[in-house]
Parts: C-alpha cells; structure tokens; sequence
C-alpha cells in the first residue's frame, strides 16, 4: 500500500483537473447520445491510422535492424541515430519539411498533401526509426547457437528471421508496435496539418470540437473512448512476458540489397530533416542562398508579431524545470516498484492531451492557477511514462546486495541515495533528464490548445503559426534554431547513456 | 449627457483607483495588429488601457469562462454566435451612446443590443486566374471543379459564415449541394488564416473567404475574387460586453469607441472589412465585387447553427 501511495498520488494530479471539467461540463446520458456512426468512424480512422503506420514502420525498419544488428561502422551509427527523429524532431519541423517536399515541382502533380499517403509517410518516417531500434536489439540479444542451430537444420535467410528470431524478438516489436500506434492513433500536427478534416484522429476531434463548438460533453466522451481503447491494448501488450536472452553483440554477414536499402533508409530519414535544415538558408521564392532569414527572425520588428525569442527561453526555462520533477518522480515510483504501479504509469498513455489540456485552462479559469504551473503539470504528467521507461530497467534491475551491503554498513536513506546510488545511475538519470527536456521543448499538442500564445508563448507554437501563415523561410529557420538546441541536448544524452 | 457623466464618473473612479484595465477578447487573425492600431488612441481619449487577447473558437472560451469571465468584451460575433450565447446568458446587453452613427438598420443584427456591429463584409470566393482555365461564375459550376477549392473548417468564423451562405442560397437542399461539391473541395482547413496561406502560395486557385480580400493584391494582379451569380451573403460582426457581475465603465466606453472613425478605419484597412459607419474610403474600396442580389437565412436557420456545422463535417469527413 505504502509502495502504491506515490503512483496514487500521480493519478490523482491526473484526476483533479478530469473531475473538475466533468463536474461542470458532463452529462452521463450523453455517452450514449455521442455513441453513434461518427464516432465509430473516427475510431475507424484512427484505428486505420494506426495500424497501417505501425505495419508500415515495421516493415520499413526490418532491413535497416538487420544490417545495425550485424554490421559496425559509420552507417549503423547513423541509422541508430535517427531515433532522435520520433523523440526529438519538432512535428512542426515534420510538417513544414513535407509541405516543401510534397508542393515542390517533382511531386506536385501527385497531389499528395491532404491524403491518406501524405499523413502515413509523415507518420512512417517519424516511427519507423523506433522500430529499427527496438528490433536490433532484440535481435542483438538472440544467443548465436539458436541461429547455428536452424542454420544446421537447413533453414535460410528468411526462415531464420521468421521463424526463430522474429518469435524471439515478440515482446520487443509488440511494445514497438503499441508505441508507434499510440503515437499514430492520437497524431495531431501531422493529422492537423497535412490530412485535413477527412482524415481527423480522435485527437484532432477532441481539440477541433474545443475550439469550434459547444459540445464539451461529446469531448468527454470522446476523450473516455480514447482511453478505453488504448488503455485495453496496453493491458494485453503488458501481459506478454519478455524473454531473458542473454546473446552476445556479434558481427555477421549483410547482403548487398540489404545494405543498400539501408543506405535509401538513411538517406529518406536524413533527407527530410535536411531539408528543414537546408530551406533556412534557401530562398525558395528567389532561388539563392542567404541568411538574412535568420537576421529577421531575430529582429525587433519581426519579433513584435512573432515572439520568438520570447517563446525559445519560455521552452527552454519549462523544459528544464519540468524535466527535473519528471526525473525526480519517475525516479521514486521505480524505487518503490509495484506491477500495479507500471499499469497506472502506462495506462496514462491513452489519456488524450488536447483534453487534459482545456481541463488545465478550465483549472486557471475557476481557481486563477498561474498558467505556468498548469502547462508544467500538463507536461508532466505526459512525460512520466516516457520517463518510467527510460529508467525502468536500470532502476528496477539495481543490484540490491549493493545497498544491502551499505546498510549493514549503516547508512541511511538519504546517505545510500547520495553515496550509493546517485553515482550509479548519474549517467541514466542525466541521460533522462536530457531526452524529457527535448521532448517537453518539442510538444505541441498541450502547447496548442491551450492558446497561450500571447501570455506565454512557447517555441512550438510560434513555429506553428510561422508554419501555418506560411512563412516557409522563417518557420524553416526556427526550425534550425530549434534542431539545433535539441540536437546538442540529444548529443549530451547520448554520451552519458552510453557511459 | 448620458455619455458625459459616464466619462466623469469614469475620471473619477481613475482618480480614486488607478488606471482601469479593459481585456478584450478578438479572433486569432485580429490580435496583434489592432493592438498597435486603437490600444494608444483609446487609452489617450478615455485614460483607459486595453488587453487585447487572440482566441480561437470565441463562444467555446467564453462558454468556459461561464462561471469566472475574464474578458469584459469579445469581439467578431456573428448573429448566430449571438443568439448563441445569449442563449447561454454568456453576453450583457448594451446600446451605446453613439449607436446613431450605425449608417443602415441592417447591420442592426440583435435588437436587444446583446452586441453592437462593428464591421460587416460580403462572402466570396477569392481566386487566383492563374491557377484556372476558367472561372466559374456560380455555385452550381463549381460543382464541377476537381480539388481546386479550399474551406476553412465550418467550426470556425468564416467556414460558419460561408456554410450559412450555402443555406440561404439553397435552403433546405444545402447539404445535397456540398455532397455534389466535395470533389472540388482539396481540403479544409482549421481557419481563414490556413486556408488563406495555402491560397497565397498557390496550392489552389480558389478559396472560400472575403470579397474585400482583394484590397490585399495590386490592382490588375491575379488575385480576383467573384460572388457566384446566385446572390451575395453579407456578414456582420458584432461586438458584445461579457456578462459578468460586475460591468467596467471602461468596458462600455469600448462599446462606444468600436464607432469611433479610429476603429472603423483600422478595421477597412487592417481587418480589410467595411465600416458601420458614414466613414469615407478609398477609391481602392470600389475594386471590391459586389452582388445586387442578396441572400438571408431565416431565424430558424441561425437558431440551427451548430446542428449544421455537425452534419457538415460528418458530410466533409466521408
């Protein structure tokens, strides 16, 4: 009970500002009012969304794991580091690269913005580097003798993937398949952005129905809907046990048409986010290279309409304290583990953002909560799952004749923590502190609906707006401006994770 | 004299308690320009400072809001939006003292004065002829339009606005109108702002928005916008004072001020709309189409706003 009491308290911050909403706002009869064919169809769709990309990004990232899993060197490097891109890679930056590549005049004829295709591939290119992640290191685990053995019973290539390591590897593509389907299922920026009304997630109706109607009872009852299901699979997926496979990293061979996808892979990866890079120097409008973008991104006047200095030190404070609590809190819900506890973490997954958004502006409105406090708990509270992972294995997996030992010794609570288990887990807790302040500066759905543009703008969202007047120059360079905050924050990550 | 002893009292309470503070919400498009064009002038002829704030989706915040208000006037209602929020009891009735100055009955739109119009436009359909072999010149010919139309969301102001036209003009056969008119649509967008970039860097030739929206190109360009020969909707936004326990003086000399020449200027050349008032405009004014013929929707119709708007994105969605 004592152990449960810190996830009690992290569901009743989620609660609080749930009831609140719902108290003022939420008629029961209305779930069944709301519970008709549209609704069904938005399951549908997101339903659909979701699938497709997470069989899409699969089955794009089988090649690429392959070759990371048996090859070194500078290419499995850098398709390793494309995991940065799903983490880290502002969905506004997504979208404004898109936009420019799907109107250029190589694919305009396609007309493939505001389609289905247009919405998977940004989705595939966002998720599959989290498959190749996920499969090469279940792979990576597989004992060698296991392979030998098929090898000897005559199986090839193919038979040996499908029929011992991808059973193998299950549970880790099952855990890769729900989170690209829950990143999928509750897509926003994307969705909003280069699908248009048609193609509408749950997530997109829950802010698009805040924003232009009255109905906030259909809200809840679609923000219930969206929990229920994703809460249901996450159930399932926890249920499906990890195998203990204990194999060594070795090298092997790669064949040529594997290598070269994996090349294309990399290529379509980094070309993308290229060319958000490369569209902050180019004057598409002009066709010449200049700088002058940047000058006025940073200039009084262009300010004046554009907050953007403003909004990057706003992320850039809110990010960095929010990351601190996160760290904190993941860090004492691991330490007092409970199978309940991972349910209650994980289950928070399927909790729409855009509703807990307008629930915490609900919250400033009655009881004149200071903005900032709210978006901090917001972020908080959708970051702690994230975080949870991050640390679970290191956390959980700590070796407890170590703190025995010090307690023999007697030392306390507070001198093993500092002594002990701080100087051990340094490494992981900077590594999380560095991948949640990324993520946070990153986030847009919170940050959207909650309209603080003027009161408190935040880098996101005034990318977005530069995005969507179509300041393609200005919204590419900020885009620059804030790749290269989170990528020299991933960089920092990364070393100490690898420590 | 009404109005005299409002601005004593108001001198006085300034004198006795500072600088009073009115917060006004406005759409999203208006926030930062109308600062700099009225927040000065207001504050210099009635001492008061004014906040304005840019939402998205008006009546929802202020629905919000419901129980702790915190704007004391939005702006860019429409008569639905009013009828709306009265109905919600989100809005204060209130004439203002220089309500004379409204130059035709019309723009009247609530005759309890639950808001004051304070600019008023005609619909269009902006087009770029670029980006067109040729133009259509009515709803029924761009029925046969492939993708190249783009509709703000009928969630927001002017996707409403336009749905309502489409009402007036067919009635009760407006929905079979948008279901022979999907293949033309490429796609719908959040807003007027959405879908206006996308109309300004050419990704569509045509756009569901404003006739006074071709005041933003050069005369000659290939920005043109038409009404469609089965009759022009006029819109009217309007003003309104929160309905709130406590009603600023500084609140109701805004409501007279959105009459002042200074508003209903920055409004015609910054909102690109048309004034309530006799105010003179520019010859450029005279570029902007116009229909002889005019459509309405009836009470009935407006009291039926937000059903509509639900079944025309179940429609769109398909």
């Amino acid at each position: 009970m004592k152990k449960s009491l810190i996830s009690y308290l992290y569901v009743f911050i989620w609660i609080v500002p749930f009831y609140v909403f719902g108290r003022d706002f939420f008629y029961v009869e209305d779930i069944i009012k709301e519970v008709n064919g549209s609704t069904l169809r938005l399951i549908m769709v997101s339903f659909k969304q979701g699938i497709l990309t997470a069989l899409l990004s699969f089955v794009a990232a089988i090649l690429p794991a392959y070759y990371v899993t048996y090859r070194r060197g500078r290419l499995s490097t850098l398709i390793e580091g494309s995991i940065f891109i799903p983490f880290f890679f502002p969905v506004i930056s997504t979208v404004v690269a898109f936009s420019i590549i799907f109107n250029s005049r190589l694919l305009e004829g396609y007309s493939i913005l505001y389609t289905l295709t247009a919405v998977l591939i940004a989705n595939v290119f966002y998720n599959a580097p989290l498959f190749v992640k996920y499969l090469s290191q279940g792979m990576k685990k597989i004992p060698r003798e296991l392979i030998e053995a098929g090898r000897e019973c005559g199986a090839n290539t193919f038979e040996i993937f499908f029929k011992i390591k991808l059973p193998l590897i299950l549970p880790q593509v099952l855990r890769a398949f729900f989170l690209v389907f829950v990143y999928s299922f509750t897509s926003f920026g994307i969705v909003l952005s280069m699908g248009g009304l048609r193609y509408s997630t749950l997530e997109v109706e829950i802010a698009n129905t805040l924003m232009g109607s009255l109905d906030f009872s259909r809200v809840f009852t679609l923000g219930i809907i969206q929990f229920l299901i994703l809460t249901g699979i996450n159930s399932v997926i926890e249920r499906v046990e990890n195998y203990e496979l204990k194999g060594e990293e070795t090298e092997g061979r790669v064949g040529r048409f594997t290598t070269i996808y994996s090349v294309i892979f990399l290529v379509v990866e980094m070309g993308v986010v290229a060319t958000s890079l490369v569209f902050s120097f180019y004057n598409y409008y002009e066709s010449r290279f200049t700088l002058a973008v940047f000058k006025r991104l940073f200039s009084r006047e262009f300010n004046r309409s554009y907050p953007v200095i403003e909004s990057i030190f706003n992320s850039l404070m809110v990010s960095a304290v929010t990351a601190l609590i996160v760290v904190s809190f993941s860090y004492i819900l691991l330490k007092n583990y409970r199978k309940t506890n991972s349910y209650i973490i994980f289950s928070t997954f399927g909790i729409s953002s855009a509703f807990l958004a307008i629930s915490l502006v609900y919250m400033n409105i009655l009881y004149e909560i200071p903005y900032l406090l709210l978006l901090v708990t917001g972020y908080f509270l959708t970051s702690i799952p994230l975080a949870y992972s991050f640390m679970y294995q290191y956390i959980k997996k700590f070796p407890k004749d170590v703190s025995e030992a010090a307690e023999v010794d007697g030392a306390g609570r507070v001198q093993k923590f500092f002594y002990i288990e701080l100087p051990m887990l340094k490494d992981i807790l900077i590594s999380t502190y560095f991948q949640i302040f990324a993520i946070i500066y990153a986030e847009f759905t919170i940050t959207y609906t909650m309209q603080l543009g003027r009161e408190f703008p935040l880098a996101s969202l005034v990318n977005y707006s530069l995005a969507s007047h179509k300041l393609f120059l200005e919204s590419s360079a900020m885009s620059t401006l804030n790749i290269m905050i989170i990528g020299s924050i991933f960089l920092m990550a990364n070393i100490k994770g690898r420590r | 004299m009404k109005k005299l002893l409002l601005m004593l009292l108001f001198t006085v309470s300034i004198l006795s308690y500072g600088v009073e503070k009115v917060v006004v919400y406005t759409p999203s498009s208006m926030g930062g320009w109308l600062e700099e064009a009225v927040a000065e002038d207001f504050k210099a002829k009635t001492g008061v400072e004014v906040e304005f704030v840019g939402i998205k989706g008006m009546l929802t915040r202020m629905k919000l809001e419901k129980r702790r208000p915190k704007a004391d006037i939005v702006l860019g209602l429409s008569q639905a939006n009013v009828m709306e929020a009265k109905k919600e009891d989100l809005v204060a009735s209130y004439k203002p003292e220089n309500a004379d100055k409204i130059s035709r009955d019309e723009f009247i739109i609530d005759d309890e004065w639950y808001t004051t119009p304070f600019d008023y436009g005609s619909l269009a359909i902006n087009a770029n002829i670029k980006g067109i072999d040729k133009l259509p010149g009515s709803f029924e010919e761009m029925k046969g339009l492939k993708g190249q139309l783009i509709v703000p969301s009928p969630n927001s102001f002017t996707g409403q606005e336009f749905m309502m036209w489409t009402v007036a003009v067919y009635g009760e056969k407006w929905k079979e109108f948008w279901t022979e008119l999907k293949p033309a649509i490429r796609t719908v967008t959040p807003g007027w702002n959405e879908a206006w970039a996308k109309f300004t860097v050419g990704e569509v030739p045509l756009m569901a928005g404003y006739a006074t929206s071709d005041l933003y190109f050069e005369e000659g360009s290939s920005y043109k916008s038409f009404i469609p020969e089965e009759g022009g909707y006029i819109y009217i936004q309007g003003a309104s004072l929160v309905n709130k326990s406590e009603i600023k003086d500084g609140a109701k000399l805004f409501m007279e001020y959105i009459l002042d020449d200074n508003f209903q200027r920055a409004m015609a050349e910054k909102n690109y709309m048309l004034p309530v008032t006799d105010l003179e405009l520019g010859d450029e004014y005279m570029r902007v189409p116009t229909s002889s013929k005019i459509v309405t929707v009836s009470d009935k119709d407006l009291a039926r706003v937000e059903e509509y708007k639900k079944e025309l994105i179940e429609l769109l969605r398909k």
